[in-house]
């Protein structure tokens, strides 16, 4: 929006009202920071020199009640707010495209209580993930919340696009975890969602506002279930001759156990990534499984996983390379190990039943590979009793010079990979969010169910004002 | 500008958020241009032909280049070489914030960051020899600062039976003036004057009481081929190693404390087992805090201090919160910035000590 004259001087003074001179700013220098998210187009746009998106005011709230308070302005002169937490997010959905107010949130960041006795900790959600799995540790337990950004991101960020992590096999995603939230709704009002997840007492509010992206409110306080650290954690590594093997015998072995982790490799992933990181040389398709828990169970559930492996013909690789796995969990996000501009890449993470996805295993790779030198890689790495996740990706080395024909292409990849899932059973992404990557293609596919979205986001943000362009709404 | 070896890390970090948990500054002020892929991705963007400007600047110094994310890269990247270029360039381009350039000031004027004449004028060196075999080197900060402890230091070494020397007007060793201004010039022509005043002691040892005098010694002194000819070890080690031998005797202290890492000893220098060897000598229950060892979260350290006190205090919070959620009410420190910092905003209820005050107590 355009502020005339000192508008937008009176409109900075009444925010540094709201929560302290020294909270409201907006240099040079954070607008360039700030206009910079882990979204490829993003990363690519600075990368080729251009002037990152940048909002008018930077917003940092020290409470709910700051949060509440910024909210209340921003509708009054009708200015856009961007929730900003970690800004690892890989969908751009924290980028400030629309200007205006960009809220990090990141000074909330206390944990409120951990309870040992009753299992639960809360916090505010500016925390940074590692930082309250690291308190939950010093007492002995665990958020059983790992995922790769677990360093990076907030405890916010994660409940904004419903994420998960590498242990979601056993322990769940986060909306497995959480159990109470406190949201400031775009308006300015505080709610909280009752006092548990699970009830017949009227609509459940909290899967309302986990993954709604900053577009229907902030969730500025959480309450989690907390996990005992395990008895022991044993990691094992097999080789099935094809991903298709793979396939049927992980289907198997989640239905009749209950592993952390179990993550599955495609040929290409297995000899490019997984050699590179871990060392392993073989070709066919890798797999790592983690069992952990009770000594006892643990030995149970290793027979049986091992004998339903070999059944589909698995290579049993002993424990080594699961423990290079799991330690080197993190390294493959670092510099020199992660995908890098200047190449082009995606994650075209989705999920679907057993039943399906295979076939979007095969009809994603169709799809992508139709892109001259574009490679596909895949591997899945969050599974159910009812189906899992398929995480792909494809990689061009070389994409175009020019930023705007990359963006293009990038955007057709994308389509086109997203289309297979969506043609095939599954959905747009399973974890990583809708943002503004994914956002045009909220309508294709909710179709007619798209209107229920659009009706709470006009309920619950008549002004239009929450992350505006991101999923759709 | 920058050299190759700034962009290259600077790249690496630009679109890099691994180690932000580990940022003592950017966990307490919570603003994303704290963390280092901040500071990479505008060394990148001056890279890609934008200017260089005061807003830039001014985040450069908002770190106390602590080296947590360095410690914790996989891929061995250096967000401080970016940094300290970004502080050269910023001086030489007249756009360093005006806190910043009144301590630069006093350290180009003195070379120390208090912008003291005689930066020895608290200390009581009647009867220490200038020259000897072995030189304790006491540095800025415990000469100026925190004297008590170059004064127990001096004690120790006494009950010891150790024949020491110390500087006349002994020079400081350009560490905290090239995290100030950067490895320029005028740093290596202090390390320089350093190591030739060492070598002029006659000394064979020298006992770096300062962890970050020790680190630029080991490190940069020898790449800048102006290494003393005295072996150079850092206070902890040596005092470790008068305990270890029995050369001083102590008696046993009760309590339970919990050791604060230095990022110089603990990081740059790999060195966190000799703290912990005196502590346990002098009968002190240690309890660990979740970030110590080569995790340590900084508690700002003296420069910042210097010049961001506000800044310090706030970094310094944090590490007082990691001690109040663990059943200890007293830290120990190894080094005199982090005792100087400490000791500045204790909370109530707690206390805070240096390895030197606690051997000198417990020594006969």
């Amino acid at each position: 929006m355009e502020f005339k004259g000192f508008m937008i001087n009176m409109v900075q003074s009444e925010l540094e009202d709201a929560v302290g001179v020294e909270n409201v700013s907006c240099t040079h220098a954070e607008q360039i920071t700030y206009g910079v998210d882990y979204f490829w187009l993003s990363r690519m746009w600075a990368d080729k020199g251009n002037t990152p998106p940048a909002p008018e005011f930077v917003v940092r709230p020290g409470s709910t009640e700051e949060v509440a308070k910024v909210m209340k302005i921003a509708n009054y002169y009708k200015i856009p707010v961007q929730p900003w937490g970690g800004g690892s997010g890989s969908q751009g959905g924290a980028l400030p495209m629309a200007g205006g107010i960009l809220l990090d949130n990141k000074r909330m960041n206390k944990m409120l209580d951990l309870n040992t006795n009753a299992g639960t900790v809360t916090c505010e959600t500016g925390i940074i993930f590692q930082t309250l799995e690291d308190y939950c540790q010093e007492k002995g337990y665990s958020m059983m919340h790992l995922p790769s950004c677990l360093t990076c991101c907030t405890v916010g960020g994660a409940l904004a696009h419903n994420g998960i992590g590498i242990l979601s096999t056993k322990y769940g995603k986060i909306d497995d975890m959480v159990l109470w939230m406190e949201v400031v709704l775009p308006t300015g009002e505080i709610i909280e969602t009752l006092p548990v997840p699970k009830h017949s007492s009227g609509p459940n509010l909290i899967p309302l506002f986990l993954g709604s992206e900053g577009t229907l409110g902030i969730i500025t306080k959480v309450k989690f279930r907390l996990i005992h650290e395990p008895e022991i954690r044993r990691h094992h590594a097999f080789l099935f001759p094809d991903i298709h093997t793979g396939y049927e015998a992980c289907h198997k072995i989640v239905q009749a156990v209950k592993p952390s982790i179990i993550r599955l490799f495609d040929e290409a992933e297995t000899v490019s990534i997984i050699k590179k990181v871990i060392g392993f040389e073989k070709q066919g398709s890798f797999m790592n499984l983690t069992l952990e828990g009770y000594k006892g169970i643990v030995a149970a559930e290793e027979e049986i996983a091992l004998k339903l492996a070999q059944e589909y013909g698995a290579q049993y690789l002993g424990t080594e390379y699961g423990e290079k796995w799991y330690e080197n969990r993190i390294t493959f996000f670092y510099p020199g190990h992660i995908m890098n501009n200047p190449q082009m890449f995606g994650t075209l993470d989705t999920v679907a039943t057993h039943e399906n996805i295979e076939k979007i295993y095969w009809a994603m790779k169709a799809e992508v590979s139709k892109f001259p030198n574009v490679r596909f890689i895949s591997h899945s790495s969050h599974w159910y009793d009812w189906g899992c996740m398929n995480y792909s990706r494809f990689i061009l080395d070389n994409p175009p010079e020019d930023p705007e024909e990359a963006l293009r292409l990038h955007n057709q990849i994308w389509n086109a990979g997203v289309r297979a899932a969506l043609a095939n059973g599954g959905v747009l992404n399973d974890h990583h969010g809708v943002g503004l990557k994914l956002s045009r293609l909220m309508k294709e596919q909710y179709g007619p169910a798209m209107k229920v979205l659009e009706i709470m986001k006009k309920g619950l943000d008549p002004n239009g004002i929450m992350n505006p362009y991101k999923m759709g709404l | 500008m920058f050299t190759e070896i700034a962009y290259k890390n600077a790249d690496a970090c630009r679109f890099c958020w691994m180690c932000r948990h580990l940022c003592p500054i950017s966990n307490k002020t919570g603003n994303e241009v704290n963390s280092a892929r901040a500071k990479g991705l505008l060394v990148s963007m001056v890279k890609r032909g934008f200017d260089f400007d005061p807003s830039m600047a001014k985040v450069m110094w908002e770190c106390c280049l602590c080296g947590a994310c360095t410690n914790n890269c996989a891929t061995g990247y250096e967000p401080r070489s970016y940094i300290r270029e970004a502080r050269s360039e910023a001086i030489v381009k007249g756009i360093a914030p005006m806190n910043v350039m009144a301590v630069v000031d006093k350290m180009l004027d003195t070379s120390n960051m208090y912008g003291a004449a005689n930066l020895q004028e608290k200390l009581d060196l009647s009867g220490v020899p200038t020259c000897g075999k072995i030189l304790l080197y006491i540095g800025e900060v415990a000469s100026y600062e925190v004297p008590e402890l170059a004064a127990a230091a001096m004690r120790i070494l006494r009950k010891a039976g150790v024949d020491f020397a110390v500087l006349k007007n002994e020079p400081t060793s350009g560490a905290y003036m090239g995290d100030m201004i950067g490895f320029v010039d005028e740093v290596r022509q202090q390390a320089l004057t350093t190591s030739k005043a060492i070598d002029a002691s006659g000394a064979e040892i020298v006992i770096a009481l300062d962890p970050m005098d020790a680190r630029i010694m080991k490190h940069e002194y020898a790449e800048w081929n102006c290494a003393p000819k005295a072996t150079v070890l850092t206070a902890t080690n040596y005092f470790a190693s008068l305990v270890a031998s029995g050369t001083l005797k102590l008696t046993k202290l009760k309590g339970i404390v919990s050791i604060h890492d230095a990022g110089a000893l603990s990081r740059d220098l790999d060195e966190t087992a000799p703290i912990r060897a005196i502590v346990s000598a002098l009968g002190l229950d240690n309890h660990e805090m979740y970030r110590h060892n080569d995790l340590s979260m900084s508690c700002g350290g003296a420069l910042l201090k210097q010049y961001d006190p506000a800044l310090a205090a706030l970094t310094c919070e944090g590490r007082w919160y990691d001690v109040e959620r663990i059943d200890s009410n007293c830290i120990v420190t190894e080094a005199p910035g982090s005792y100087a910092v400490l000791s500045s905003k204790v909370p109530e209820g707690y206390e805070v000590t240096d390895y030197l005050l606690l051997l000198d107590k417990a020594s006969n």
